[in-house]
């Protein structure tokens, strides 16, 4: 194992896997990633692996646009497959106020260079033959994002990043991260790694990691539900994957998996988990499952997708799923500790890491930070924010599910 | 990051050139790669299959406002005003003289013109065009955050409606907004090669999975500036700054037929460009020296500058050659240059003086390579 490095990235999910890929790229090799188990133990494995280019902030769009662009590079470089499928997603207009903002947004995908529709009720059931449109005012079309599969992207972007010259270390969990001389030292049990930069990639778990050094980390963990059905015939009878939706009302998100639907919600009352300290021997866990908060969503979801109605469940997945009070993930550099860089309080990982991490490198690789993303930094919430204030609003943020925000 | 060359800019690709080994030159101020596994290879490909080149080094412009066609007319003796929306035709900016000031592609996107001109002219382009189209209310916007590639060859349609079975449908100089890979394109139907094929606008953070993911179709290989440069020629392309300059009369160059009617005498909006005096007067009446294509008997290629007479031994001087290298598609030499009117038909034999040797050369006509296009 290297014990001397210009960087070390903890955690190995696919933000950690994405910032090593991007240091490689930029020509930081000299690079380990330290993961504690396997690459994607944590939240990674059991995403949903969404990317969409839809939201109301252009800055984040432009993250979700570099996160694909990194994950589909990062498979030409590699040779593995990212499991791409440019479904394209729709966001539904459940009021007249929503479609407004459509219209308010388009002028920005237009600038980024993304394909960006707004698509009539009849339009959006040519489109998805199963949302009933009665009810909705129309529709925002991202024809060109999809989904990913989680793993192999992960294991691409790693790939390709080993075969610049950065290393891979699994099973090695950082136990410590102290200040060195001109730069800090990562413990673990095969031996102490010192590093002149380290990028904490490590989720929920950040905040434990972090507190000995007196930070004050805002993120927690929510409870988050992923329904998948069983197979439906009228999906297998189609010869195209069902573009995915998004719906204020329902607050949830549906796409196709396999000839079924995956189903995610944000429900009214979510729980957090494991607020007095991640368990030790916690591994590539799920937690259980809690349906009845769900319920109310899952009946306003029948009406706007009668086929849903006619679905059984195959499964219903809790994971963790970790939040900032914002509901933004935290990028950069920590303040007065050279060296410490954030890349964590990803709640939508998959969506936003690559293009994070391609941000966070070259604000490392060049001393630049990037301009007009203070909305990420990883300095905004200060260190004095107490618990029950950032549970508050991270409730608040997880609650609002798809609504959209008033000011832009 | 050194700055080892004076201020010399990178395209967004840079660092994918220099990972597929191209050698790169300095090329209008910036560095360009000229070739990656050769020129010869790279030309053979463009013909047979698809040649991928980075252009973004050329000047992207979007001129936005009321009655922006006719304002553009004020600059160019060309039809903007007749240019169909979705279409694109080749024109050129002259000055009072008659003379070119840059060649140039505009295309009519709906409420906007979408203009692309030489690298080396960017800035003048720019200047005359903010200069003449400001005051008339018409918003300039030099686009910069756009790489610019081009797909050539006959295997450009089937590699691109691999990723957008849309383009497949457009015509020669058709142009549209299509998703490529992605991120929304400005492409068009037209080229620099004398083949089919596609020049795509991409923005700039898109432009290298885009240009990796069609790196990955089979068929499809990477072409530097050498390549470009005699894939033009046996195209019977111009270069600006060598076929044509500020003192190059359209008609001259034998770019007449760039002059829509509209625009000549007798048309709907008979003159009203740079130089229309002397251009209307030599669309009539012909030019005194003619832009020609030149066959060099022998094997080696004549290159710019070389001085042309109408005799192997004494005789005067008749003309002079403007570019020339070697074709691989026409597996010899193959040249282009001006010459008097009295030496410019087609199979007059010439001879060209390299190094104090003259030999000999026949007007031929151009192109050289008959062109691939999609009409």
């Amino acid at each position: 194992m290297k014990s001397d490095v210009q960087v070390a990235v903890i955690g190995g999910g696919i933000v950690g896997a994405s910032v090593l890929y991007w240091l490689a790229r930029l020509g930081w090799t000299d690079a380990v990633l330290l993961e504690r188990r396997e690459l994607t133990s944590g939240s990674t494995w059991h995403a949903a692996g969404n990317t969409t280019y839809f939201g109301p902030y252009p800055k984040m769009t432009a993250l979700f646009a570099g996160s694909i662009r990194t994950y589909l590079q990062a498979e030409q470089d590699s040779g593995v497959s990212v499991g791409f499928h440019q479904t394209g997603s729709l966001r539904l207009a459940a009021t007249p106020r929503e479609l407004d903002l459509f219209h308010v947004y388009a002028p920005r995908y237009a600038s980024l260079g993304i394909p960006f529709h707004i698509r009539s009720p009849q339009e959006v059931a040519e489109l998805h033959p199963f949302i009933d449109t009665r009810a909705i005012h129309g529709a925002a079309h991202t024809p060109t994002d999809g989904h990913v599969d989680p793993t192999g992207a992960t294991n691409a972007l790693a790939q390709t990043a080993r075969k610049r010259g950065a290393s891979v270390e699994r099973y090695c969990p950082v136990e410590t991260v102290t200040r060195a001389p001109g730069g800090w030292a990562l413990a673990t049990p095969k031996g102490t790694v010192t590093a002149r930069h380290v990028v904490v990639a490590t989720s929920f778990w950040a905040r434990e990691m972090l507190a000995p050094l007196g930070l004050n980390l805002p993120l927690y963990p929510t409870q988050h539900h992923e329904i998948i059905t069983e197979s439906l015939p009228d999906i297998a009878a189609r010869d195209t994957e069902l573009p995915a939706m998004r719906d204020s009302w329902v607050s949830c998100n549906v796409r196709q998996e396999r000839d079924g639907l995956l189903i995610g919600i944000y429900e009214k009352q979510p729980e957090f988990w494991a607020l007095d300290g991640i368990p030790p021997d916690f591994k590539e866990d799920l937690l259980p499952p809690n349906l009845d908060p769900l319920m109310p969503h899952l009946e306003r979801l029948m009406e706007r997708m009668p086929l849903f109605a006619s679905a059984g469940i195959k499964v219903a997945n809790n994971g963790p799923m970790c939040l900032t009070p914002d509901g933004l993930p935290l990028i950069g550099p920590v303040p007065d500790m050279a060296g410490l860089w954030l890349a964590t309080g990803f709640n939508v990982g998959i969506g936003t890491g690559g293009g994070s991490a391609e941000i966070l490198a070259r604000w490392m690789t060049t001393g630049e930070p990037p301009k007009g993303l203070d909305a990420i930094h990883a300095d905004r919430f200060g260190t004095d924010m107490d618990r029950d204030a950032a549970l508050a609003s991270i409730r608040e943020v997880y609650t609002r599910g798809y609504e959209l925000p008033d000011a832009i | 990051m050194g700055d080892t060359d004076n201020d010399l800019r990178r395209t967004p690709l840079y660092d994918l050139h220099v990972a597929r080994g191209a050698r790169m030159v300095p090329f209008a101020g910036w560095e360009m790669p000229v070739q990656y596994e050769g020129v010869m290879a790279e030309h053979n490909a463009t013909r047979d299959g698809a040649g991928l080149f980075e252009v973004s080094h050329m000047g992207q412009v979007i001129l936005r406002g009321e009655g922006v066609a006719e304002a553009f007319e004020a600059l160019v003796p060309q039809d903007i005003v007749g240019l169909a929306e979705g279409r694109q035709r080749y024109a050129f900016f002259t000055n009072d003289a008659g003379g070119i000031e840059d060649d140039l592609m505009v295309a009519n996107r709906g409420d906007h013109l979408y203009v692309v001109v030489n690298a080396a002219c960017v800035e003048a382009d720019v200047a005359r065009m903010r200069a003449a189209l400001e005051p008339k209310g018409i918003h300039v916007k030099h686009v910069t955050t756009r790489a610019l590639i081009a797909l050539q060859g006959p295997g450009a349609e089937a590699v691109l409606a691999d990723l957008n079975e849309d383009v497949a449908a457009m015509r020669f100089l058709d142009v549209g907004t299509h998703a490529l890979a992605g991120a929304e394109c400005w492409v068009s139907r037209s080229g620099y090669t004398g083949e089919d094929g596609y020049e795509i606008s991409v923005p700039e953070a898109a432009a290298e999975l885009l240009v990796t993911t069609l790196l990955g179709k089979p068929g499809v290989s990477l072409v530097g500036l050498g390549a470009r440069d005699s894939l033009r020629l046996e195209a019977g392309l111009c270069l600006y700054g060598q076929d044509i300059d500020s003192t190059t009369s359209p008609v001259e160059a034998g770019l007449s037929w760039a002059i829509q009617k509209a625009r000549r005498t007798g048309g709907a909006r008979e003159g009203g460009f740079p130089g229309a005096d002397r251009i209307l007067t030599e669309l009539d009446k012909g030019a005194s020296r003619h832009r020609v294509g030149l066959m060099p008997e022998g094997r080696a290629p004549m290159r710019t500058g070389v001085a042309l007479f109408d005799a192997e031994t004494g005789g005067a001087q008749v003309g002079e050659v403007t570019s020339g290298s070697f074709g691989p598609t026409v597996g010899g030499p193959v040249a282009m240059g001006y010459v008097t009117d009295a030496a410019a038909r087609k199979g007059t034999r010439l001879w060209g003086e390299v190094r104090g040797k003259r030999m000999a050369v026949t007007v031929s006509d151009l192109p050289f390579v008959p062109a691939g296009f999609k009409r």
